[in-house]
């Protein structure tokens, strides 16, 4: 399979560095990120994939005639596409994965450098994270709450009725891995939510390195 | 014999063993984490 990362950044380069260990993968690189390890790519013929953080990729991938995966969350793309690969959807894919076990979601929480830092409802995140203050991101399907927390850590949550369940790591680690996961997911056709199939995403973002806990409720 | 300073060096020594195992306990009470998989 051949890969495009888009890589302005470390987080990017990171994602590349996830992606590469997957078996039979070849990675080019295209952006502003510097590397000795991958080619810049030349021609996007032959591509399969094009991995990236923002709305862009999906206008390389079309180029490209290749699937994408992308941390934004889209409705339509011209391409098939893997939407929402970033740590609110990881958090979502938590919630739903808890729910089909049967637990009630009470409620979702993400932290990460740059959050929004003044909001009004008390969270509490696994250590080194610990007390922040969120801002409500959505309501439905889950309620979603979005706060700031110390780089450079980043942190999800998701609170249920037979105890929580959490990821907590280096934020450009996290939003990588969380990213490159969803080469799990490439659709033949139309788009794909991590969510939605939170399986198949949650193993192998678990197989590029994340790490969750769990409080059971006492 | 000088017992005394010997005396006074095991109990402070003791508490501060004493000390440490309680913070030790505190930390694990205040973050009853454990992994969990997805695979």
């Amino acid at each position: 399979m051949r890969i495009l990362v888009l890589a302005d950044d470390d987080t990017d380069l990171r994602v590349a560095h996830a992606l590469a260990g997957e078996p039979g993968v070849t990675i080019f690189i295209q952006g502003k990120a510097k590397s000795s390890r991958y080619p810049l790519v030349e021609d996007l013929a032959g591509l399969d994939v094009v991995v990236g953080r923002s709305l862009k990729t999906l206008d390389i991938a079309a180029n490209a005639r290749a699937g994408a995966v992308i941390a934004e969350d889209v409705d339509e793309s011209p391409v098939p596409t893997v939407a929402g690969a970033s740590l609110l959807g990881a958090a979502l894919a938590v919630a739903n994965r808890m729910e089909a076990e049967g637990s009630d979601i009470l409620r979702v929480a993400i932290a990460q450098p740059g959050g929004p830092s003044r909001g009004g409802t008390g969270l509490t995140f696994p250590p080194p994270v610990g007390r922040s203050r969120g801002t409500v991101l959505m309501e439905a399907p889950q309620r979603v709450l979005s706060a700031a927390s110390q780089a450079p850590w980043a942190a999800l949550v998701v609170e249920s009725n037979t105890g929580d369940q959490a990821v907590v790591d280096d934020h450009r680690f996290v939003s990588a891995v969380c990213l490159a996961a969803g080469i799990a997911l490439v659709p033949p056709a139309g788009i794909v939510k991590v969510w939605d199939v939170p399986g198949p995403y949650l193993a192998k973002a678990e197989a590029m390195g994340m790490v969750a806990a769990r409080r059971r409720d006492s | 014999m000088k017992l005394r300073p010997l005396i006074v060096a095991a109990a402070v020594v003791a508490f501060f063993a004493a000390l440490a195992r309680r913070r030790i306990d505190a930390a694990k009470a205040a973050d009853p984490w454990e992994p969990v998989s997805y695979s």
